[in-house]
């Protein structure tokens, strides 16, 4: 029953509610852009996540099948197992290409894109976007 | 006049006895709930002073002492104190998805613990797709955690949810493959049959020695679910602050922390269900059914026997993690999901059809 007078209690700085870290108001949303392989993990879950879900009613007695839906199964995991094995190979997985960034190197990109003047300009080439996986 | 007397009293008399038995069943109904809530909550409690307790001994400190015998209300005090914190909502923040993404998370964990097998036959609700709810549910977790790094309109909780999404459904299939060898080998998906089947032949019977890789797999990939060191990318206190959890504070930051503790104890449960036989007490090259001969006349001896080697052998788990955490540093977020994706995907995929090939040829 005391929330009616928390206003009167206390007064509502404004600079608290602010996101974190931050003496003025932020830039910009947070929730501009991300990595394209966030999405790429996501799709992946989506091709193997049916695997796991037929393989459920598979394994349970049940519906305890014989050879010959055994082998089915194993068809159908053969597949999969092909176009993981060509999705692997495509390098849909391969993220070694670019380390993740620490907050220094994300506090001196900040400060980098104040100027023009670009110091270290044959890595930042590389690195052309404030987020990475 | 006598008559009708006693028709009204005896009408009086069964309604009393039904209203009665109404009550009695909603009371045992909701009973051994609160019992099972209460003994998690607790449970909390000692995970939370263990973690301190191990740490401290493994960096050569002093643990928390004060506060209690060997400090054990510890964690009771830091829930207390985050119960008085102010709770803040960030002004950029979204604020439904802001509040409710702690919620999703404590609520989907607890709801699996109604599946575990705490002695023979000693479970809430004997489901036979026990293993199937808890994958499902755990399924869940990883939406509130996205909804609370993308409320809070804050580039490091943002990137924590994001994090925390991709490692969850990482490792997810390689978690569900293992559980699905298991349920080859028992023929079920119900914990409690689980169990039944690692007792036919005591301790060489459990699951650990059929399926060795099947274990490993999913050791690590519990560990990585419940975002525990060297996988706890989506905190990375060096990098995010606190990832998902920086805007938060009081008792939703505290939600946060419980869902991370519950999770813990929940993996470590179900890896003692399903490779370590659960409540079987079992020893090699010793009969304890002599020694225990008193088993077959008091049935409240046997399941608190019962409870107390499932909570044994979790113990040992929940000392694995919390070692680990002091102990390995953090992986990398390209390491992370090539260890998932490249090495645990493929070994459980091979363990599946290594068991497969076993059932086809028993059969």
């Amino acid at each position: 029953f005391l929330f009616p007078l928390l206003p009167i209690i206390g007064p509502i700085y404004p600079k608290k509610l602010s996101a974190y870290g931050c003496g003025f108001d932020p830039l910009g949303d947070a929730r501009s852009c991300f990595d394209i392989r966030f999405y790429l993990v996501s799709i992946l879950f989506i091709i193997h996540d049916p695997e796991v879900t037929f393989s459920f009613p598979w394994a349970v007695p049940p519906n305890k099948i014989d050879p010959f839906g055994s082998w089915s199964m194993m068809a159908f995991l053969l597949i999969l197992t092909i176009g993981s094995l060509y999705e692997w190979k495509r390098g849909g997985g391969r993220t070694k290409e670019r380390a993740i960034p620490t907050l220094n190197q994300l506090i001196r990109h900040g400060r980098e894109e104040k100027t023009t003047h670009r110091p270290y300009s044959s890595f930042w080439d590389k690195n052309d976007y404030l987020f990475k996986i | 006049m006598i008559i009708y007397l006693t028709e009204i009293q005896d009408i009086h008399f069964f309604f009393r006895l039904e209203s009665f038995k109404e009550i009695y069943g909603i009371i045992w109904v909701f009973a051994p709930i609160l019992i099972l809530i209460l003994g998690i909550t607790i449970s909390v409690l000692a995970i939370v002073w263990l973690e301190r307790e191990i740490s401290a001994g493994i960096q050569q400190r002093i643990g928390p002492e004060y506060t209690g015998p060997f400090g054990v209300l510890q964690a009771l005090a830091d829930g207390t104190k985050l119960l008085f914190k102010e709770n803040l909502i960030p002004s950029r923040g979204d604020i439904r998805l802001f509040s409710i993404g702690p919620s999703i998370s404590v609520i989907s964990i607890i709801i699996s613990y109604s599946v575990i097998p705490f002695g023979y036959n000693f479970v809430l609700s004997d489901l036979n797709i026990g293993v199937f709810l808890w994958i499902a549910i755990s399924s869940i977790a990883p939406i509130g955690l996205l909804m609370s790094g993308y409320g809070s309109n804050n580039k490091y909780s943002f990137l924590g949810g994001l994090r925390a999404a991709a490692q969850s459904i990482s490792y997810e299939i390689p978690l569900t493959l293992c559980v699905l060898s298991i349920s080859l080998l028992s023929n079920s998906l119900s914990t409690v049959d689980i169990v039944d089947a690692q007792s036919k032949y005591g301790f060489w019977g459990w699951n650990l020695w059929r399926q060795p890789m099947g274990f490993i797999v999913f050791l690590i990939s519990s560990l990585a679910e419940c975002e525990r060191l060297p996988f706890d990318l989506p905190e990375a206190e060096e990098e995010l602050v606190a990832g998902y959890q920086t805007e938060y504070s009081g008792i939703k930051f505290g939600l946060f922390y419980v869902a991370s503790y519950l999770n813990l104890f929940i993996s470590s449960l179900f890896v003692t269900v399903l490779y370590f036989g659960g409540s079987n007490i079992s020893i090699p090259y010793i009969f304890v059914s002599d020694f225990f001969e008193i088993n077959q006349t008091y049935g409240v001896f046997v399941t608190i026997i019962g409870i107390f080697i499932t909570l044994a052998k979790t113990y040992l788990f929940l000392f694995l993690s919390i070692a680990t955490r002091w102990t390995l540093p953090r992986l990398r977020i390209d390491q992370l999901l090539n260890l998932g994706w490249k090495f645990l995907l493929p070994i459980s995929l091979g363990n599946l059809l290594l068991t497969t090939s076993s059932q086809l040829f028993s059969l």
